[in-house]
């Protein structure tokens, strides 16, 4: 088990298994699917979508985390249509009225967290 | 395996105990399922008990009631210790390695955080984790804000409501206001509830389970000595289990992880879930107002998406075609983590029986049949969820 790092080029790091084709996010070392080890890495974003959305007015249980700050689960597609469901924190200013279902998002690359940041409507 | 019944059940009253240690809160939920169980406490051969945070706590019960020298195993799964502890106890028997066998349930909460009540890990390994991107990131999410995902996009799917929401509280409150032993016996109006502190949207505080000191015990026992101890045996016809992680249930967000575990349980029981109605009730895990919404879809009890009017047609009242979470579940007992799975099966044990312990709640003797207690947790980023089904002839 090794730590890889989260981002690659602005896209997130994930791994596709050469024997059944899963991609998972995060990329590990064993096909879930499967059990292959036989993983190739597999690059994920910048766009994407988002699949809901909530707002945090609690502190976090761990981290520094201030709120209120909303986060989110966001789709990416891979080039054969599956469907990658990453969560990430969502950049936006109170009252969030950016942040909407199935709106588009592009990646935010950072050293910690995954973070997400609205399209323009 | 043997089949095996519960014969006895005691619980302590759910609510805050700050003054209590664990073995004063555990103690008189173990003697009353010894009373209860009509047993000579030398019998009990084992016991399991699930905590999260209890170390130690069994071996200081077991001392002060007298039982020194059995088997006694701590079972640690979030939120579903209690409804393991319960399976172990069911292994034990089944497997014929003992005849009667104790399991508890414990938890005092109210004056810890939720990262000390982790048993250390948190702590032990804060620093490590906030290096990890991916755990970092999973950490902004809290307890609430998974449901609060789930909640966003079943509304956006089903054009579920706030109000839907609510009602799940509303009906919890009115079912725990005839439970003395629930945390908050205070009924709530849908205006009440939607006007309560914002935690994650759409979930208000009172769509979120409290944190809570409490504590049950249940006396499991083989067929043959059950049928000795008592006419009113309730015979255990399934324990299920299965477990899942959090990036991979990100996939299917209006549902939650129980949906395999839900169609192991029924068959184990041979049963289909339609079998409940007009005949069967239910414990389930309504540790936010959505998920008791998504487990009555998830297990097959209306279509997804439903949910919501299932609720509002009324069907899982009390006096309804298939009522769930008679004594007020998660929302209103409380939810002292390792107590609640053990006293969701003393709730379906007082149900079955129509024991005076449950009077002013007492489900209508045609839906006492069949029942399932349902747990379900996160121990950190995992899910785990337990089943048992439940029935009053073998
Ligand atoms: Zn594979």
């Amino acid at each position: 088990m090794k730590r890889e790092p989260l981002f690659i080029d602005g896209k997130l790091n994930a791994g596709k298994c050469n024997d059944c084709g899963v991609v998972r996010f995060p990329r590990r070392d064993y096909c879930n699917y499967c059990q292959s080890t036989n993983i190739s890495e597999y690059l994920l974003g910048p766009q994407g979508k988002l699949e809901t959305f909530t707002i945090s007015y609690m502190k976090p249980m761990i981290g520094r985390m201030k709120p209120p700050y909303p986060y989110g689960v966001a789709i990416f597609l891979t080039d054969d249509g599956q469907k990658i469901h990453v969560i990430g924190l969502i950049d936006s200013q109170e009252p969030f009225e950016d942040v909407k279902i199935d709106k588009g998002l592009i990646l935010i690359e950072d050293k910690l967290l995954i973070k997400f940041k609205m399209e323009a409507d | 395996m043997r089949n095996v019944a519960v014969v006895g059940v005691g619980v302590f009253p759910f609510g805050r105990h700050s003054d209590l240690l664990y073995q004063e809160i555990g103690v008189p939920a173990v003697n009353d399922a010894i009373e209860d169980a009509g047993i000579d406490r030398k019998q009990i051969q084992s016991c399991y008990a699930g905590t999260v945070s209890g170390m130690g706590t069994a071996h200081d019960i077991i001392n002060e009631c007298g039982m020194i020298g059995i088997p006694i195993i701590r079972v640690e799964n979030a939120c579903v210790s209690g409804t393991n502890a319960f399976r172990q106890a069911w292994m034990e028997i089944a497997s014929g390695l003992s005849d009667i066998s104790l399991a508890i349930g414990i938890e005092k909460m109210k004056d810890s955080s939720m990262a000390a009540q982790g048993g250390g890990r948190i702590q032990l390994e804060m620093k490590a984790m906030m290096k990890l991107p991916i755990v970092s990131t999973f950490s902004i999410m809290g307890l609430p804000g998974y449901f609060a995902l789930a909640a966003h996009r079943h509304m956006n799917d089903f054009n579920t409501t706030k109000e839907d929401l609510a009602n799940v509280t509303v009906k919890s409150r009115r079912n725990a206001s005839r439970n003395p032993k629930a945390e908050f016996q205070n009924p709530m109006t849908v205006e009440e509830v939607l006007n309560d502190k914002m935690i994650n949207p759409p979930l208000t505080r009172s769509q979120c389970c409290p944190k809570t000191d409490g504590a049950a015990a249940a006396i499991l026992m083989s067929e043959e000595l059950a049928k000795k101890y008592t006419d009113t045996p309730v015979w255990i016809k399934a324990s299920s289990m299965t477990s899942s992680y959090v990036e991979e249930q990100f996939k299917n967000l209006i549902s939650l992880p129980n949906i395999e575990n839900a169609k192991k349980a029924f068959s184990m029981a041979k049963l289909d879930p339609k079998d409940f109605f007009n005949n069967g009730f239910a414990e389930v895990h309504d540790c936010f107002s959505i998920s008791e919404l998504l487990h009555y879809e998830d297990f097959g009890w209306c279509k997804k998406g439903e949910g919501p009017k299932m609720l509002n047609d009324g069907i899982p009242e009390i006096d309804g075609d298939l009522p769930i979470n008679p004594s007020g579940g998660l929302l209103s007992c409380g939810h002292p983590l390792g107590a609640t799975g053990i006293r969701q099966v003393a709730e379906v044990v007082y149900q079955m029986r129509k024991d005076k312990e449950v009077a002013k709640r007492q489900i209508p003797d045609k839906n006492l049949n069949l029942a399932l207690a349902h747990t379900m947790g996160s121990p950190i980023m995992g899910f785990t969820s337990g089943i048992h089904i439940f029935s009053r002839d073998l």
